[in-house]
Order: C-alpha cells, then structure tokens, then sequence
C-alpha cells in the first residue's frame, strides 16, 4: 500500500512539472493560436545553464532556480523577436509558425548534441539528506520540492492572469489578438510579457528536470507530455492543463509500478488517443477549435 | 477641428479600396459615412484607427499628422471606435471586457502591481468603480459577471459602446452601430449616441447602411462609392444628390 503511495506522490510531482510544461505551451497557443515546440528550447537552454550556474557559480538551489527562471523567461523573449516577430508583422500563415518553432526547437537540439553532447551533466546535490522518512514512508526531498515549486509558480502565474492589468490585457489578446490595440494595448508589448512568462516556465521546467534527471541535447524533448498535458486539459483551458498535468504524472508512475516501464507508455498513449476521439475538446469541455 | 484627412489612398493586391478621400469632422458634431457595400467605409475606418497603413495621403488628429502612428497610440490619442462584426472579447466577463481599454492607461509596473502598494490598491479600486460606473450608465450593471457572447446582441452592441468609452475618447468611430438592431432598437440607439456626444463631449464619425439613423443625426454626410467620395454635405444635399441615388439604385435613379 505505501508503495503505491510513493508512486502517487512520486507522479504528482512528475505531474507538476507536466503542469508547468501544459502552461508553457497553451500560454503561447492562446495568444498567437500556434503549437509553440520551440519551449522545448527554452526548457534544454535554462537545463544547462542551470547547471552551469549551479555547479560554477552559487552552489545554492533557490537563487540558481530564481536565476535559471529569469533566464528562461528572457530567451523566450528573444525566441520571440527572432523568430516569430518578423512573421508575425508580415500576418504570415499559422503555419508558419509552427514550422519556426519546430526548427527552432531541432537546431537547438542539434547545437547542444554537437558541442556538449558527449556528455551527461549532473546538477549538485543541493540536500544532503535526500529524503524525509515518516513512518513507513520514504518521501524524497526532490519530489515534494519538485511539487511546490510548479504549484507556487502556477498560484502566481494564475495570479498574475486572472488579477493584474498585464493579465487583463493577455486574456484580451488571447481572446482577439487584432481587437487590444484598437483599446490602446499594445499588442507587441502584451505578446512579448507572454513569452517572457511561459519563458519563466520553461526555465523552471528546465532547471526541474535537470536537477531530477540528468542534462543531455534530448531533454527538451521532455515537454512532448506537457503538451499532451496541455491538449487532454483542453488547449485554451490552462486550469485544465495543470489538472491533465497532475493526472499524468500519477497515471504513468501508478502504471509503471503496475505493469513495468516498457508497457505503460503504450497504455498511456492509446488512452490518450481513445480519450480524445471521444472528447475532443478536452477534459476541460471548452470547444476550441486547433489550428496549426 | 479634431481630424482632418487629406487625399487618403489605400489599395489590396492592385485593387484601389480607397482612393484620395478627404474629409474634415468639426470637434462635437456627428459626421456619417454611406455607401453602397464595399464602398470602402470600414477602410476608412482601418486607416483613421491605424489597422492599415495608407499607401498615400495624411491624417492628422488635432493638428498632428498621425499617418504613421501604430494603433495603440492612436488610441491613447483618443480616438477608439465599435466594429461591423461586434468583437467583444468573449472569454472575460463583461467587467473586464469593459477593463482592457482603461488598465492600460494606469501607470505601474507588475513590481508594483504584486507588492501591492497602497497607490495600486487606490488604482485598482479606480479602475474597479470606473468600469461599474461605466456598465450603469449603459444600463449594463446587472451583466457584470456574464460572458459577453452569453448575452442579447443588442446588449452586446451596447457593451462594445461601454468599452469604446473606457478608453475616454474624444472620436468616437462607429462601425455599423445599428446592424442587426430591430427598429425599436435602433430608435433607442440613436438616443443613445445623442445622449453620450452631448454628455461626453465627444465627436463622432458613423459608417451606417440604415439611413434613417444617419439622416437624423448627423449634420455632415459623406458618400462612397467602389473608394471614391462621389458627395457630400448635410443629409437634405446629400437626399437630393442625383450621383448618390445612382449609387445606391443604379442608373435608373
């Protein structure tokens, strides 16, 4: 029984970091309408640099995570005025975008594999106690961590949405991108804070995964599950992809210990697919048609 | 004079949409702008907002030439306008869909914003009563919390009006204000665009297709036709305007 709990508990913040990886992604698809692959950049980017920091510079978790999310955050903005402004100003098809942030996502890839890639990087042990034991259970520092940390970022970017002017003015665009700056927004600015904090997620993202795996060219690759996190929520519906997120996680560990690691992402993957022919819209029950 | 727009040209993959129009609109008075469909009229209103850029020609907004001004700034101006198709925003509810033009006016950071300073407090409060007081007085106060596409499409005209004003505007462009509105509807619209010019002070431009509307507000008529002013003047002139029955009726007229 407490194994299963483990598992649980184990999946939950795996889930976690689905949650932010579904938010990274349907941020940016709420906003411009176009599947954004190129978060997996940002996640592999912030990955190494927060090893590198962490290992070089301040061997201290919370400031190399604040600065690893700072750095995520600002080269989601560069991502962005490199590669999806110029379209963007020309009204270039979605596709289009889509196509960019693929590439983008692969040339990063390939950077990494060719010039750090022989090499596995593996962040500091920040705890020397790697675990809590209560009772009969064995709680891993890292997971329980792992879960607070996407649940404060997610409090506050729901926050930040939901409350704030800023957040107003990305809920507008994501409604209408061409209406905002007929109210005086500044549309630019608005697409801009919204890669700057999907950024922040990814760098997040990032540092998470690194810290709990290891860092290779291939860990972008990772948010592929925040993105089915991101279209069983509901795409459009970022609660729903923080609840897909969590399911995920526990679904996968509970199975794993079940039925074994080779057969539950075939099991994961057909559910998916089965869940989706029948609710296309998501478990979040929004209809929102997808494009790109 | 609050706008003055000189020989504006625009053209579409070789297709002229609106060729050297020219017009003034006086500072309090309401302007209409007619024309057969296609005529151009909504460009117009792209240009005057800055969703396209004339190929040539001048706009100037209270004696400055806002030709090359992006949208949002022309909006901070003062300018702000409804749409054809309304264009509310759906996912937010009718308060903060009356929020969007107001917040961006306010001045602090997100710093700011989440350490929660007494000032942004005070502003947030602000912008809170301003939109209420802006929903009442359209008589929309009992739809704060629904979602606009929930909502009577005359209600809906109403609340892109709300919306426009939030931004404070002193010209007002109305986009086919009575489109879709049944007869009584449109007898109370008129009402209440008299009533807000009067009240708020503003000037307004209407591009209308119901020409009951635009005969009995407004002092100063424009007609287009396939992006050409082919008249103008105050609606007796514009009634009597032999090019203008041939537009809209064909040659018979």
């Amino acid at each position: 029984m407490h194994i299963i709990f483990q598992q649980l508990l184990n999946g939950l913040s795996l889930g976690g970091v689905y949650a932010l990886e579904a938010v990274g992604f349907g941020l940016i698809f709420n906003v411009l309408k176009f599947s954004n692959f190129s978060h997996s950049a940002i996640v592999a980017i912030s990955a190494y640099f927060g090893f590198f920091i962490s290992r070089y510079l301040f061997p201290n978790f919370a400031v190399t995570l604040l600065m690893t999310a700072i750095f995520g955050g600002l080269i989601g903005v560069v991502i962005e005025k490199l590669i999806f402004r110029p379209i963007r100003l020309k009204n270039a098809p979605l596709t289009l975008f889509l196509v960019n942030s693929i590439t983008a996502a692969m040339l990063v890839q390939q950077v990494f594999a060719a010039t750090l890639g022989s090499d596995y990087y593996t962040y500091p042990e920040f705890m020397k106690e790697t675990a809590w034991r209560l009772g009969a259970f064995t709680v891993s520092k890292t997971y329980v961590i792992m879960l607070t940390i996407s649940a404060l970022v997610l409090l506050f970017l729901s926050y930040i949405i939901r409350k704030t002017k800023i957040g107003i003015a990305i809920r507008a665009a994501s409604s209408d991108i061409r209406t905002p700056s007929l109210m005086g927004v500044n549309v630019d600015f608005i697409v801009s804070v919204a890669f700057f904090l999907a950024g922040i997620l990814g760098g997040i993202t990032g540092y998470l995964l690194g810290m709990t795996y290891s860092v290779d060219p291939f860990i972008g690759s990772m948010i592929l599950k925040g993105i089915i996190a991101a279209i069983i929520g509901g795409i459009g519906s970022l609660g729903g992809g923080v609840i897909a997120g969590l399911l995920l996680g526990a679904t996968e560990s509970l199975l794993i210990s079940q039925i074994g690691a080779s057969l539950t992402p075939i099991v994961v993957y057909s559910s998916i697919i089965i869940l989706l022919l029948i609710r296309p819209e998501g478990i979040s029950g929004k209809r929102f048609i997808v494009k790109a | 004079m609050i706008l003055e727009i000189k020989d504006l040209s625009i053209s579409f993959g070789g297709v002229a949409a609106v060729v050297d129009f020219s017009m003034y609109q006086e500072e309090n008075k309401i302007t209409g702008i007619i024309g057969p469909n296609g005529a151009g009229k909504t460009t117009v209103f792209n240009l005057i907002t800055g969703i396209y850029q004339a190929d040539s020609g001048k706009i100037y907004y209270k004696g400055r030439d806002i030709t090359k001004l992006p949208a949002h700034e022309r909006t901070s101006l003062g300018i702000s306008r409804t749409f054809q198709n309304i264009r509310l925003f759906n996912n937010m509810s009718v308060i903060d869909n009356v929020k969007v033009p107001y917040v961006v006016k306010i001045r602090y950071t997100i710093f700011e914003e989440m350490l929660k300073l007494p000032r942004v407090l005070r502003e947030e409060k602000s912008i809170d009563d301003k939109a209420r007081e802006m929903l009442g007085y359209f008589g929309l106060a009992g739809y704060s919390n629904y979602k606009p596409k929930n909502l009577p499409y005359g209600i809906q005209r109403r609340l892109e009006l709300a919306r426009a004003l939030m931004a404070e505007p002193e010209l007002l462009l109305l986009d086919e204000p009575a489109a879709g509105l049944n007869p009584g509807e449109v007898e109370e619209l008129m009402k209440l665009i008299l009533k807000i010019q009067r009240e708020k002070k503003l000037s307004i431009i209407i591009v209308e297709h119901h020409m009951e509307l635009i005969m009995n507000i407004c002092s100063m008529i424009h007609v287009l036709d396939f992006g050409k002013k082919i008249a103008e003047g105050t609606p007796y002139e514009v009634k009597k305007n032999r090019k203008v029955l041939q537009a809209y009726l064909g040659d018979e007229g």
